[in-house]
């Protein structure tokens, strides 16, 4: 078999992010991760509708759903959702095409997902929403402001 | 290390080896890092240098390493053609030390050639048909070999009864070749020279040419640009060069700076090229056509941009092409280097030669030869990576394209609404709108009103209604979207309101689906339909009311419901017709809506892609000719009748192989227990009959599929006659009348929409359609692009 120097350039790895709560082996995890055809998305606005969803992504290919993850208390929409295709060509396509991207004016970033298990789609952070919002530290009035821990501070303050 | 981490590593060697992926040793690894990258330019040393080290480094090992390299370097050679001339000058100077392994990278890559035409991967054929040509000017290969090379593609694309799309690819691969061999060629091999020159004349004289004018982007006479067929123009270019001594300033020959070691080496001989026996179902490359969107005047004093019929500006097309097709999946190495190309070459206005080029695959048609939406993110790319310079060549891009839409192919205005509309919300969907407000007051079915309106209206889908009129200058309102909500027309005075209250209430109790389905039984004795149709209206009606909030509650209501639906479908076609009329009278104002909720109804087999079909060219339906979403549904709904076709097919050809392999095992008459053998038997027979279903399927699906397009085509034939004859201006197609008009022009590029993006399927039916579509009373127009579409498999 003759060597592509196109792969040189493009390591068809996955990345290094691994869900801790996976339900499995690391072996069927990772097998799951590179067969599967299921995208992650975030950095989501929280006030991105699902249709938004359906029409960037559409654009890759066959949608066969869309969840939108919420907020664990109040079940609005917490800044992500999963994008399910039918088949890991098109899901490819969305990864290197529409990931880093704009949606609502925000740079959306995708990866692979080892796929939806009911559940998933509710924040994980103490306040319901994702986690990464108890930690950031700048002001972002599309998902919700400031995260808790500063917005209780500058009340007391 | 854990025992954690070490069980991982474990893992994924296992994982490894179940992909498939062979394990390589890290002397390999190197050996296709330092050979892949040799063409690299950021390295700080020259090429001539760089190849310089290689070549020593690579000489040491050639002989233990031997296969690995020619591997490798017949790689480079298949998939990095824009590099070609630095792995013939590496080929070059390891033939000068080692005249055997010369031979064999040869061999190599003649066996690879065969491999790759048998496999249909043409591009890269002729990747290595231009690679092994400029092995004659490494001092590899013998200038008269080459000539003969050529010479014996030339004696394949004469071959009788052959498709031309064959023949043309034997003759353009042979003038691909000529601008790095030709030279040579005319001072060593002046005989075969001249017949090749005469040999493509002759080719070219008698070639049937129906196909252009389908091909074009805007209609003949409608540009300045003159839209050739282009292996015409391609000829005409080359024939210029020869004129010229083959002069031309762009192929970087390295092998120059290396004269005195390459032309003592010795020369091996290539051997004559023999084409791959032709199968009825091979499928060959389309013709193309020239695609040129810039004048000189259009790229400031700066530079100069090569005529659109020289041969630099194929030469470039070609190799921004090139670096396309290497990064086709990775948007951003692929701007990286297109902008390296552009710095590389700073006489040239390369930055719009790289703007024509991406916008010309975009229109290609009838295919684009990437997914629309990697051209939509190499474009945001390469904004990105040069920010002073580009958004200006994009906006001449735009404006050009706009200004021409009125003569444009509605297929390609489709492409371009997708492309501008995606491009836009990564930009808040700011634009210089107002300089298009004229259109507005222009007839509805006019190219560009046809462009702005379904910009904005795929806008609205990927932001929010608010937000792209909020971004629209005030007099768009004549073209503003609708606002996309649900519109339900029960109200009280309504008879069926009562119905609706009863079907409501229903729904709240979480009734199951047979309850529906008593519900909807018909009462009346003489109704010949199993269930009250109306009713069943009012039924769809208010479940999608209540299911409008999202589409996953749409979703969840289908599923729930499939099988009140499904048994009424199923019972009569026309309870088909009434559920896809209700969804369009629900969701008329969110076309979203309709195309998505459609596409579900076929994959959960509610309705079938006939109904489909029939709904969207009924009469009623017709006032939606001039949107795109309509058109979108009916090419979903084909394409994916054609894609189940494809399955089938291919179940079908798995299971002869399958079959015959056991067959096979049975003559070779083994000796087997009887007992083992009537289980093997009974298999088999299983197995044969399993086969013999699966053809009686495939045969039904064709034969269904045949009829649907010809009752379609015939439809829509009809549509287009009676808009050729009785225009008025009540339906907003202008004062010219007849086939002249933009309405009657629209209509006529939608038909040829419709055939170039089922082209594979239709060019299979395309004797049964010209019998029954077209053998009496088409409108003649809609024959001629029938014609057209016809010589497209000429």
């Amino acid at each position: 078999m003759v060597f592509d120097p196109r792969t040189l350039d493009q390591p068809k790895d996955i990345s290094a992010y691994r869900d801790q709560r996976y339900q499995g082996s690391v072996r069927d995890q990772e097998l799951a991760l590179r067969t599967s055809c299921t995208l992650y998305v975030g950095n989501l606005s929280y006030y991105t509708k699902e249709d938004q969803v359906y029409e960037l992504f559409g654009r890759a290919g066959d949608v066969r759903r869309v969840i939108m993850g919420l907020d664990r208390f109040k079940k609005t929409p917490c800044g992500f959702c999963f994008v399910e295709y039918y088949t890991r060509e098109d899901a490819e396509l969305a990864l290197q095409n529409i990931s880093n991207t704009r949606m609502d004016d925000r740079v959306i970033r995708a990866d692979w997902d080892a796929g939806f298990v009911e559940g998933r789609q509710y924040g994980r952070g103490k306040h319901g929403g994702q986690v990464r919002d108890e930690y950031r530290k700048d002001y972002d009035p599309e998902r919700g402001g400031y995260n808790r821990a500063i917005a209780q501070k500058s009340m007391v303050d | 290390m854990s025992r954690r981490r070490q069980n991982d590593e474990e893992d994924e060697i296992q994982m490894k080896r179940r992909r498939g992926v062979p394990l390589i040793g890290d002397v390999e690894k190197k050996l296709q890092e330092v050979i892949g990258k040799v063409g690299d330019k950021n390295t700080g040393s020259s090429i001539e240098a760089n190849l310089e080290k290689l070549t020593a480094f690579l000489h040491d090992d050639l002989e233990k390493y031997r296969s690995s390299i020619i591997d490798i370097v017949a790689g480079c050679a298949i998939y990095l053609p824009n590099r070609v001339t630095v792995y013939t000058t590496l080929v070059g100077l390891l033939n000068a030390k080692n005249f055997n392994f010369g031979g064999d990278v040869v061999e190599k890559l003649i066996a690879e050639q065969q491999d790759l035409l048998l496999k249909q991967k043409y591009q890269e054929a002729q990747n290595l048909a231009i690679f092994l040509c400029d092995l004659g000017n490494s001092g590899v290969l013998t200038a008269q070999s080459i000539g003969e090379y050529l010479e014996s593609f030339i004696a394949a694309a004469f071959e009788e009864n052959m498709p031309q799309v064959r023949n043309d690819y034997y003759i353009q691969t042979v003038l691909r070749c000529l601008p790095w061999i030709g030279k040579e060629l005319t001072e060593k091999a002046q005989e075969q020279m001249e017949n090749i020159v005469e040999a493509v004349g002759k080719y070219l004289e008698m070639r049937n040419k129906n196909h252009v004018p389908l091909l074009r982007v805007w209609r003949e006479g409608s540009t300045d640009q003159e839209q050739e067929d282009y292996l015409e123009s391609l000829s005409a270019q080359i024939e210029n060069l020869r004129t010229a001594n083959w002069m031309e300033n762009h192929i970087p020959r390295y092998y120059k700076a290396f004269e005195a070691v390459l032309q003592d080496a010795l020369q091996h001989n290539l051997p004559s090229f023999s084409s791959p026996e032709h199968t009825s179902d091979m499928i060959y490359p389309y013709p193309l056509v020239v695609f040129r969107l810039f004048q000189d005047s259009d790229c400031g004093a700066d530079s100069q941009l090569p005529g659109g019929h020289s041969i630099d500006r194929f030469l470039f097309e070609g190799e921004i092409s090139w670096i396309i097709e290497k990064n086709q999946f990775n948007r951003k190495s692929c701007a990286r280097e297109l902008l390296a190309f552009a710095d590389e070459n700073p006489t040239a206005p390369v930055g719009f030669l790289i703007f024509e080029t991406i916008f010309g695959q975009m229109l290609r048609l009838p295919h684009a030869p990437y997914p629309a939406i990697f051209h939509c993110s190499l474009v945001l790319e390469l904004l990105k990576l040069k920010p002073d310079d580009y958004p200006n060549i994009l906006c001449k891009t735009v404006d050009l394209i706009f200004s021409r839409a009125d003569s444009m192919q509605p297929i390609c205005i489709d492409r371009m609404v997708d492309w501008f509309s995606f491009h836009l919300s990564n930009f808040q969907y700011r634009y210089t709108w107002d300089e298009w407000k004229d259109c507005i007051s222009n007839d509805e079915f006019s190219g560009r009103q046809v462009f702005l309106r379904e910009v904005i209206e795929k806008c609205r889908r990927l932001g929010s209604y608010e937000k792209i009129i909020a971004a629209l200058p005030s007099d768009f309102v004549k073209i503003h979207p609708a606002s996309p909500e649900i519109r339900y027309l029960l109200d009280e005075e309504d008879a069926m309101s009562q119905r609706a209250e009863t079907f409501t209430q229903m729904f709240q109790e979480r009734q199951p689906a047979d309850a529906f389905l008593k519900e909807l039984k018909s009462t009346d004795e003489n109704d010949e339909l199993p269930y009250n149709i109306n009713e069943f209206g009012v039924f769809v009606t208010v479940m999608l009311k209540m299911a409008s909030k999202t589409y996953s509650h749409n979703f969840s209501a289908l599923f729930r419901y499939k099988d009140t639906l499904k048994t009424v479908c199923d019972a009569s076609e026309q309870y088909q017709e009434k559920l896809l009329e209700t969804l369009y009278s629900c969701w008329k104002s969110n076309q979203q809506m309709l195309m998505i909720l459609t596409d579900k109804l076929l994959k959960m087999q509610i309705i079938d892609c006939s109904s489909v079909v029939g709904w969207l060219f009924d009469e009623k339906m017709w006032q939606e000719h001039n949107r795109q979403w309509l058109f979108e549904v009916l090419n979903q709904a084909l394409e994916k009748l054609t894609r189940q076709i494809n399955v089938v097919e291919k179940d079908i050809k798995d299971l002869t192989e399958k079959v015959e392999s056991k067959e096979k095992v049975t003559e070779a008459g083994d000796v087997k227990m009887e007992e083992e053998e009537t289980v093997e038997d009974e298999k088999l027979k299983g197995e044969m009959e399993e086969l013999e279903n699966h053809r009686e399927k495939l045969d039904r699906m064709v034969s269904f599929q045949r009829n649907l397009f010809n009752d379609f085509l015939i439809a829509f034939v009809e549509e287009i006659k009676s808009a050729a004859t009785n225009t008025s201006e009540m339906d907003g197609s202008g004062d010219v009348g007849g086939s002249e008009s933009s309405k009657f022009l629209w209509l006529r590029g939608r038909f040829c929409h419709v055939l170039l993006a089922h082209a594979e399927t239709l060019l299979k039916h395309s004797s049964s359609i010209a019998e029954e579509v077209f053998s009496e009373g088409a409108d003649p127009n809609i024959t001629e692009c029938f014609n057209q579409f016809q010589s497209l498999r000429f």
